[in-house]
């Protein structure tokens, strides 16, 4: 079983590949190939909604501990589900479910994050003070400002501030870039020689 | 194989599993267990089928051997071995005379089970005192006789040890003759015959019973044969006769007749023998010197051949052993000796001295064998009477005439008892009351030349003209002498006393001359404190106890008297030796006795039981003396530092399961305060600000390049095209990204009135579509918003899954991936759109699709995708990733941000959608860049404070 999952893994992969390399024999082969990753996809999307689903009702079930929120969770869960397969995307109790439930509890746990980082940024140097540390506080504190609007107009030099960091920044930025890149090429390949099974092969 | 459905999901696996291999669910709701379950009883006779085969085997094999075993008890019945092993059970007749079976009294009297087969036949007799008395009516060795006459009808399976031999009847001869040699004769006439034994029956039963077993009917079977039977020797008249190997017996007669000495005297064991069997015939002639020889012993010799009572002579010891008891003479003819009667040996031994008896009985004649009577168990109650003199022997009444004995007489009697014995008495037993005796008059070191036995040696060998010592064989001299420790139950111990003196010197105790109980002289010091309770101990037992068994323990005083006694050696007895170091070693301390002893008077006296009256018979050491053995510590014998490593391992393994007590002071306080105190800062102004909607803070009218590239692009984007617009954000950044992108919309709006195709990269994707259309105003009817209709001028494309497997197939193929109802959105290719904005707040999306989209551009699946504008807006976050994209070309423009997105509004001049929150957000970061600057200086100093006053 395994030798046979590896072998379809890497045929697949071949396949899509090689309709890059010559589209005219294998690109529809490779069309199909991609359509069926995409259902699988969107299918994946569903099992872990299950999985979900199923998970919190375990927990009811034993009685552990955040079991009532698990139950409120298959609760919103069902409940959403059947509006939104129902009522549809456009309709407006569905509108009124995304703004005054989703939308607003999301951004709350985003400026928690934001107090958390600036109370983390305050607590830096009595935990470690040293050079790294000073400079990493001087930076942030610097692109705050070049970037924030002040009452007073934006200050003077912000242009050149924000040219200057930006250069690090884009150079950063490109090597990270590269790095991502040439992991997700490497990834493919090992997936394409049988090295990595993420299918659960291995 | 049965197959089992599982009760979960339905599938049937095989019986032999336990869960199920699909979806692990036990099979076997008996077979699963659960914690806390109550144990189910089994009957264990259900499981043995579950049995491995080699425990059934065993089993098997067990049950096997147990019933072999049943078998064999069944067919042999177990011997009893409780019994003393009767060493004259194989000196009955075993030939099985149906006419003698009467039992000699001397032997019923012994064998109380034992039933007299012939109660006409058997004498009025008394029960015989003693068994070594014989009855003159009845003869001991007449059994012999009747063995030699039927041996063949006696089954040779017999118990020798069984006390309850049945000795067969014999017919009374009237003729005084040698049964025995009669007997001898008669078997030896015959063939041989194998006599068999019971190889289950103990070694000790048989002993050397065998050896003086009658002829017994021979059988198959041999000793050692495992079908040997102890049944053999018991008198089974019903089983055949068979003949019996005595071969055994002609060559010990024939080694006699070669070897024997007829001037030897014999030992008057042999006399009484001999006078015991006065059937036997006198012509005879038949040797049994060899009987003198039984214990390879030399000096047994035959007797003269021309005596005709020489057989009878042998037999006389017996007579003489048995003490003096009246017995009729063995070569007497009127007597008839019978089964009943008893051996004169017999008689001899435990018989009262009759010294008138013994007196009168010829010289020349053989000491009669009295047959055991009541009477003639006197001896035994001489016994228990401490007081009376007693006779270590029954002397026979008529030594024996040829045999000088005389070593029997020192046998236990003391030579003054014996001398002093008027006449050879049967009665004396003085040798057998010293044996018990603790103010026994008489006690006399055994084997010593006393009593009245000794006398009749003494007058027999010199009726026979030979002289008492010569007459005494080389191989009993050594039996005669005094030995140096007392006989088994002879407590005489005078001997012990005069260890210097010979035994024949030693004069002969007087027959009722009180004797010094034994150990007097060791205990004299303590010999006078006897408690009188020694004499009602005495009274309960038959023998008299000596005097340091009766005295109880003394403390230093006895030791130090013994060892004084000892080393003094009062009377000679014993000359002090010198021990060897490794004997003085195994002495007890004299200072841990004497001090741990307690004295007599200490010791509570015994109220009940045998011991009452006494003290000190029993020590009574107290509870925890230090006779106890100390008590050995088990502690290691560890140093200071081994212990002290020990304790730091110990400490050490606890810490790991301890747990560790958490530090809680003022500084966690401190934090949730500062939090608190920042929380509420935060929402107090930012909420102020916003519900005041300020627009006081100015904004910067410079554009970043990327974001001013995207009017140019919007301005090129044909009115009525279509435009996709990707929407790839979280809630949670709903509304800075709502905020950047509705400058470029409400712009590409106003410009272009292109059909808008929203399509979303998340589940969340098509509720945040309509948001976004709502805050952007595109949907809001006219004059506020743009008016446009769903499904006309916008529509949402809902959820691409499979990331960039999706929109690399929504690029190559958009109506097939997205069946759209949307007939404003429905495209027939990806080419059809004139423009992408792609709305994302991470970097992931937006590389997904500039590379994809990159990818196909130059290829000709697409070709027109080369001229397709691509427009990024991204949040704050996402922008530096994406900047490189966008100084490639990749990405045509590129918004970043709420300052972007409000220098691009007041740039523009656009609807204020994102100067709405300018305010806020400049006075949200002013705050926080104040509070980062001055809490990092406050904690700097803190901690610079913090580690000068450690330092300290």
């Amino acid at each position: 079983m395994r030798v046979f999952t590896a072998a379809l893994a890497i045929g697949a992969g071949l396949i899509v590949l090689m309709g890059y390399f010559y589209p005219d024999q294998l690109d529809s082969l490779r069309i199909v190939l991609v359509d069926w990753a995409i259902i699988i996809a969107a299918m994946a999307v569903l099992v872990g909604i299950f999985n979900l689903a199923a998970v919190q009702m375990e927990k009811i079930r034993r009685r552990q501990k955040g079991g009532t929120y698990g139950a409120l969770l298959v609760l919103a869960l069902i409940i959403t589900f059947g509006f939104g397969f129902i009522l549809g995307p456009e309709n407006p109790y569905m509108q009124m479910t995304v703004d005054a439930v989703i939308v607003p509890v999301e951004a709350s746990l985003m400026a928690i994050l934001a107090v958390t980082l600036i109370y983390a940024s305050i607590r830096l140097l009595r935990r470690r003070v040293d050079v790294m540390s000073v400079v990493f506080l001087g930076v942030a504190v610097i692109f705050l400002l070049a970037s924030m609007p002040t009452p007073f107009g934006p200050i003077p030099g912000d242009w050149f501030i924000l040219q200057i960091t930006g250069m690090f920044s884009r150079g950063g930025a490109r090597g990270l870039l590269i790095g991502i890149a040439l992991g997700t090429l490497l990834t493919g390949l090992r997936v394409l020689f049988g090295v990595d099974r993420p299918y659960g092969g291995n | 194989m049965a197959d089992i459905r599982c009760p979960k999901c339905g599938r049937n696996n095989p019986d032999l599993l336990d869960v199920c291999q699909f979806c692990q669910t036990p099979l076997k709701t008996d077979s699963v267990l659960h914690s806390g379950d109550a144990p189910t009883k089994k009957n264990t006779g259900e499981l043995e089928a579950i049995l491995p085969d080699w425990l059934k085997d065993v089993r098997q094999q067990s049950r096997a051997s147990a019933e072999d075993d049943a078998s064999k008890t069944v067919k042999n019945p177990t011997v009893r071995k409780n019994e003393p092993p009767d060493f004259l059970a194989g000196l009955a007749s075993q030939a099985g005379n149906a006419d003698d079976e009467e039992i000699p009294d001397w032997l019923a009297s012994m064998n109380p089970s034992a039933k007299p087969e012939s109660p006409a036949a058997k004498p009025p007799q008394d029960k015989p005192a003693s068994p070594f008395v014989s009855s003159p009516e009845s003869d001991f060795f007449a059994q012999f006789e009747q063995g030699i006459s039927e041996p063949a009808s006696e089954p040779s399976q017999e118990e020798v040890s069984s006390p309850e031999g049945k000795i067969p009847d014999q017919p009374q001869h009237s003729q005084e003759k040698d049964e025995l040699s009669e007997w001898f004769t008669q078997t030896a006439e015959k063939p041989e015959e194998f006599i068999e034994l019971d190889p289950e029956t103990q070694q000790t039963e048989r002993g050397w019973a065998p050896s003086f077993d009658s002829p017994l009917p021979s059988q198959p079977e041999s000793f050692d044969s495992p079908n040997f039977r102890p049944d053999a020797f018991r008198e089974d008249k019903s089983a055949p006769k068979e003949k019996e190997d005595l071969s055994w017996l002609h060559n010990l007669e024939e080694t006699a007749k070669q070897t024997g000495d007829p001037d030897t005297p014999k030992p008057k064991w042999g006399a009484g023998i001999e006078s015991a069997s006065p059937q036997q015939s006198p012509g005879s002639g038949e040797d049994l010197s060899w009987l003198d020889k039984l214990s390879g012993i030399e000096g047994f010799t035959e007797q003269p051949a021309g005596q005709p009572a020489a057989p009878q002579d042998d037999l006389n010891w017996l007579n003489q052993v048995g003490g003096g008891q009246e017995s009729p003479p063995l070569d007497t003819p009127s007597e008839k000796p019978s089964s009943q009667e008893t051996p004169s040996w017999l008689s001899d031994l435990g018989a009262e001295p009759e010294p008138s008896q013994s007196s009168d009985s010829p010289p020349d004649k053989p000491i009669t064998s009295k047959p055991f009577a009541s009477e003639d168990l006197s001896w035994l109650d001489a016994l228990d009477k401490p007081s009376q003199p007693s006779q270590p022997f029954n002397v026979p009444e008529k030594p024996s005439s040829q045999e000088d004995l005389s070593w029997l007489l020192n046998l236990g009697g003391a030579a003054a008892s014996a001398q002093d014995t008027p006449a050879p008495s049967r009665d004396d037993l003085s040798w057998l009351s010293g044996l018990g005796g603790n103010s026994e008059p008489l006690s006399t070191p055994p084997f010593a030349k006393t009593g009245p036995l000794a006398d009749e040696n003494l007058q027999a060998a010199s009726s026979g003209g030979e002289p008492a010592g010569e007459t005494v064989p080389d191989w009993l001299k050594s039996a005669t002498e005094v030995p140096s420790m007392p006989a088994p139950g002879d407590v005489s111990l005078d001997w012990f006393n005069q260890p210097g003196q010979p035994v024949e010197e030693k004069p002969v105790p007087a027959a009722r001359t009180p004797q010094p109980p034994p150990f007097s002289d060791l205990f004299s010091a303590s010999g006078e404190s006897q408690p009188p309770s020694n004499d009602d101990v005495d009274s309960l037992f038959s023998l008299e106890m000596p005097e340091w068994l009766s005295r109880p323990e003394h403390g230093t005083d006895e030791s130090a008297s013994l060892q004084t006694a000892a080393s003094s050696g009062k009377d000679g007895s014993l000359a002090p030796v010198d021990l060897p170091s490794w004997v003085q070693a195994m002495r007890p301390v004299e200072a841990v006795i004497s001090e741990e002893s307690p004295s007599v008077e200490d010791q509570p006296e015994e109220k009940e039981g045998p011991l009452a009256g006494m003290r000190g018979v029993i020590p009574g050491a107290p509870i925890g003396s230090s006779m106890r053995p100390k008590a050995i510590s088990l502690k290691l014998q560890a140093t200071d530092e081994q212990q002290a490593s020990a304790a730091l391992l110990e400490q050490i393994l606890g810490s790991e399961t301890s747990p560790r007590a958490l530090v809680t002071s003022s500084f966690v306080a401190s934090q949730q305060v500062l939090r608190w105190v920042v929380t509420a800062l935060f929402l107090v102004v930012l909420g102020a600000v916003v519900s005041l909607r300020t627009q006081r803070i100015p904004i910067s009218p410079n554009l970043p390049i990327e974001a001013g590239n995207i009017t140019d692009v919007l301005m090129n984007v044909p009115a009525g095209s279509n435009v996709l617009v990707v929407v790839d954000y979280e809630p949670s950044l709903a509304g800075e990204m709502e905020a950047v992108s509705a400058p470029v919309l409400d712009q590409m709006v106003l410009l272009s009135h292109p059909n808008l195709s929203f399509l979303g990269m998340s589940p969340n994707g098509s509720l945040l579509v309509e948001r976004l259309v709502t805050s952007s105003r595109i949907n809001t009817p006219a004059p506020d918003g743009f008016g446009y209709q769903a499904g006309v001028q916008y529509c949402n494309l809902g959820y691409l899954p499979g990331g960039a497997a999706g929109v690399l197939g929504f690029i190559e193929a958009p109506g097939q991936i997205v069946p759209s109802a949307c007939v404003g959105g429905k495209v027939g290719s990806y080419s059809n759109y004139a423009a992408v904005i792609v709305i994302t707040d991470h970097a992931e999306s937006g590389r997904v699709w500039v590379e994809q989209l990159h990818a196909l551009r130059g290829t000709q699946i697409v070709p027109t995708l080369a001229n397709q504008p691509l427009i990024v807006v991204a949040s704050a976050q996402a922008a530096p990733l994406l900047q490189p994209y966008v100084s490639s070309g990749q990405v045509n423009g590129m918004l970043s941000g709420l300052s972007g997105a409000a220098r691009y509004e007041y740039k523009n001049a656009l609807p204020p959608t994102a100067r709405t929150y300018w305010d806020a957000f400049g006075i949200g970061m002013t705050m926080a860049i104040a509070l980062i600057i001055i809490g990092s200086l406050w904690n700097l100093f803190m901690g610079i404070r913090a580690r000068r006053l450690e330092a300290e």
